[in-house]
């Protein structure tokens, strides 16, 4: 049995709570979140990210503020999620999230997030994946706007993946996501496998099997919060330029692949037949596609 | 009644409004086509279409009352 979270009723992750903020979130403010924490002993690490707006200089003219839009229900629905997720998956105290909307001048704050957890490691691994979370799935828009009252709309950087060949190390961590995404786990070596990191971290992977007279593309997963990034797309890019062979696979997602230019074959290679009926087995009998390139 | 379209940030600026009801749009792509031929600028610029809150990548059937909002990539922290 897992611990049983003490978690204070009022941060209980189930009603959606208020996030957004009218104009700059002041330091007072801050102070005051932390020193209400004081009265929950449980707790053993806070981390805290503060999202500043920054002075840009771009092409000559200074960023002196960004304004801030939102689709509101759903940017508050989208923070619910994160939330919720955040809970379920690490072992925390308790969660704020706070976000500016309307205009933050150059050097305010405008973004608030703040994790507790009884140890430092749900903490400090919480706080990243929800601010990573936060400025790819939320609908929020900046507006920068320049000292002369000109402006531009803000981009944010994407999330530096990176994507190599995998190491021996990697195994492990492919075999236990693999097994959770009830993927083919059959001959696992790590020299098949391409994966995408974040700061060191395993978030995707994929693998060319390799048969006598074509290649298969197997084994793709990303982790859940990380997808819809275009991250699995990238490796099966990856793979697909690692080999000059045909290539086969088998998948319940056939939409994914066609949009990387593969076709639904009836032409089945023998090897495949095989997985078609694990597939079946592992995936509720779901429909099962081959698909060729 | 026809459907409700939403625009926000850059997509707002270049349509030079915040919404509008659009009739006579059975689809996703029927609609994309419509708002393309009224806002040009729109047609090379990359947005994610959400139906009633939700985000689809695929053509859907649209219903009387539906909400869709055209989002441009997001820029919120």
């Amino acid at each position: 049995m897992s611990e049983i979270k003490n978690i204070p009723t009022e941060n209980k992750p189930s009603k959606i709570k208020k996030v957004f903020i009218e104009g700059a979130i002041t330091p007072e403010f801050i102070a005051n979140a932390i020193a209400k924490h004081s009265a929950k002993t449980n707790i053993g690490a806070h981390d805290i990210f503060l999202g500043q707006v920054r002075a840009d200089k771009i092409n000559d003219k200074t960023v002196a503020a960004i304004e801030y839009t939102s689709y509101h229900e759903t940017a508050e629905q989208e923070f619910h999620n994160i939330r919720e997720e955040a809970f379920r998956k690490y072992d925390l105290t308790c969660m704020h999230i706070y976000h500016s909307l309307g205009k933050v001048k150059a050097g305010e704050i405008c973004l608030f997030v703040f994790v507790s957890s009884k140890h430092r490691n749900d903490a400090f691994t919480a706080c990243r994946e929800i601010v990573e979370k936060i400025k790819s799935n939320v609908p929020i828009w900046g507006k920068e706007i320049f000292e002369d009252h000109s402006h531009q709309w803000k981009t944010n950087t994407d999330l530096k993946v990176s994507y190599q060949n995998s190491i021996l190390d990697d195994l492990d961590k492919i075999k236990e996501l693999a097994n959770k995404f009830k993927l083919d786990t059959e001959d696992l070596s790590h020299k098949d496998f391409i994966t995408a990191k974040l700061n060191g971290e395993l978030i995707g992977f994929g693998r060319l099997k390799h048969h006598t007279d074509f290649d298969e593309i197997s084994t793709i997963g990303v982790v859940g919060s990380y997808r819809k990034n275009g991250i699995g797309k990238k490796i099966v890019s990856q793979l697909m330029n690692q080999t000059s062979k045909k290539i086969y696979l088998a998948t319940v997602i056939p939409l994914f692949f066609q949009k990387l230019g593969f076709f639904n074959t009836n032409e089945i290679p023998f090897q495949l037949e095989t997985k078609i009926e694990q597939c079946h087995s592992k995936c509720h009998s779901e429909k099962v596609f081959i698909l060729t390139k | 009644m026809g459907i409700k379209v939403l625009y926000f940030g850059r997509i707002a600026e270049i349509c030079n409004t915040t919404s509008e009801i659009l009739t006579d749009v059975r689809d996703v792509d029927t609609l994309k086509n419509v708002i393309h031929s009224k806002y040009n600028l729109l047609l090379s610029f990359k947005y994610k279409v959400s139906i009633n809150n939700k985000i689809y990548n695929t053509n859907r059937i649209l219903n009387n009352g539906d909400e869709i909002a055209l989002l441009p990539p997001f820029s919120g922290g």
